[in-house]
């Protein structure tokens, strides 16, 4: 347990500095969709990677400085000195990178790329060094090995795309990051907290344990040819696991006040959508389907890990009465981000039929961004208040 | 029983067994503002402090279970323990 901090557990820092700057992200990824709205330009690149990177990669990274000695423990001694110049390096490295989209200057864009790779391996080395040694009790250790892995194939492929414009290269970049990275990350989660969290019955063992394994083998059938069927084996199996999840939550026997297992909930239709997207062949659907899928589970685990940590933080270092997590977040500001979410979500169909109608959903996007913005700005407030009181 | 034979052995006194003594400590807080929550028939509030303590005690059963537990595998010898518990 060496490296860690007074109170024994990773410092705060990481969590509040990761999560605060991944909300910063969405939010104003919010304001790019405002900025290309007036404009009438359709810059999907830049807004997919302010999702992708900004919001989704910075989260899981500083997630996973959290994780990894409870769930896997996989202790990385002196965290902060580590996770600080990896936050510095891919907050940076992520700036350039849309800049380069943002103001379509290629050499811009090639130089954040090439910052951003090296800032990607840097960090899943580190973390890989601290986790491969250990071995996989538990499915979600399994998982994060796996996902590192996808998530190194996915930026190496997405450089090689950018520097050699092969088509074969874009497919393994966004097949890996989506459906490996993101899908296999929020996996490996669930099979830990779902039934922890929820009181739910556990997946099933079989599913669990092998899911990662076949993630990878039809990642690389998918990539064998262009046709539906080389697809399908991915999305069936992305479909069943959101059915089994969407099963075990309505199972659960936890008298719930907060909206977590909702956000889960709406995740898991938006996942089933894109897988059903996916296999049909709508990119552009399948995408913004995925984006949102993994956007509802980010929104609803941020609003419950921010405020259980400030709590355990303030109680651990000897406060009576800490505020608790519904008073850090209470349910009815968790209930304005979820509420506004899927208001988003439902909206965006219309904007498929009218494009004027896609004011309606960045607006509701710019709002549910502020929300959570607020609600993580704010518990991390709560903390800073109580520790210059001197607690 | 476990702690000071795992601390004894091992010579680690500020390490997984100090997490948990802490985190014990925590949970034994909450378990005191949940009986002055029902006593005072104040139900939600009740409710927010098992909330907060079931996210604690989940946690806290996967630092024992993948930190603590193997550690104990590595330097204590299950029988002797084992053993030593029955007899106290």
């Amino acid at each position: 347990m060496r490296g860690l901090s007074v109170h024994q557990a990773p410092p705060l820092q990481i969590i509040a500095l990761y999560f605060s700057t991944a909300c910063v992200f969405w939010f104003l990824s919010s304001l790019l969709e405002l900025f290309l709205f007036f404009k009438r330009e359709l810059n999907l690149p830049l807004l997919v990677y302010s999702h992708v990177v900004g919001f989704a990669l910075i989260t899981m990274f500083g997630a996973l400085f959290q994780m990894l000695p409870v769930v896997a423990s996989a202790v990385i001694s002196e965290p902060l000195k580590k996770a600080i110049p990896i936050y510095l390096a891919l907050l940076l490295s992520s700036l350039l990178f849309l800049g380069g989209f943002l103001l379509k200057n290629e050499n811009l864009l090639l130089f954040g790329a090439t910052l951003l790779m090296l800032s990607i391996i840097s960090a899943v080395f580190l973390m890989l060094y601290y986790l491969l040694p250990k071995k996989s009790f538990v499915p979600a250790v399994r998982g994060f090995k796996f996902s590192f892995l996808f998530l190194l194939v996915a930026t190496l492929s997405g450089y090689l795309f950018l520097t050699l414009k092969e088509p074969l290269f874009f497919k393994i970049h966004y097949s890996f990051m989506l459906w490996g990275w993101i899908g296999g990350l929020i996996a490996s989660v669930s099979f830990q907290v779902i039934e922890l969290f929820y009181t739910t019955p556990p997946y099933p063992k079989f599913f669990a344990w092998h899911f990662h394994i076949l993630v990878f083998f039809f990642l690389l059938f998918s990539l064998l040819g262009a046709s539906f069927p080389y697809r399908l084996p991915l999305s069936i199996l992305y479909i069943v696991y959101a059915l089994t999840t969407v099963y075990l939550l309505l199972k659960s026997k936890r008298r719930v006040l907060e909206y977590t297992p909702k956000f889960w909930l709406l995740g898991m239709g938006l996942l089933l959508l894109a897988s059903i997207f996916f296999v049909f062949g709508e990119f552009l659907a399948f995408l913004v389907s995925f984006v949102l899928f993994f956007s509802s589970i980010i929104l609803g685990m941020m609003q419950r890990i921010v405020p259980f940590l400030v709590w355990f933080h303030l109680s651990g270092f000897g406060l009576k009465d800490a505020p608790l997590i519904f008073e850090i977040i209470p349910p009815r500001r968790q209930a304005i981000t979820f509420y506004s979410f899927l208001t988003l979500c439902l909206s965006i169909p219309f904007a498929l039929i009218s494009t004027d109608f896609l004011i309606v959903s960045i607006i509701l996007h710019l709002f549910t961004a502020s929300v959570l913005l607020f609600n993580v700005l704010g518990s991390i407030g709560i903390y800073l208040k109580y520790v210059k009181q001197g607690l | 029983m476990l702690f000071p034979e795992f601390e004894g052995r091992t010579g680690i006194f500020m390490g997984p067994t100090q997490v948990m003594r802490m985190e014990h400590a925590q949970a034994r807080e909450l378990i005191e503002r949940m009986e002055r929550a029902l006593e005072e028939k104040k139900e939600k509030e009740f409710f927010a402090i098992g909330d907060t303590f079931m996210i604690l005690i989940q946690q806290h059963n996967l630092k024992e279970e993948q930190i603590l537990y193997p550690m104990c595998d590595q330097h204590l010898d299950p029988s002797e323990i084992v053993q030593k518990m029955e007899n106290l």
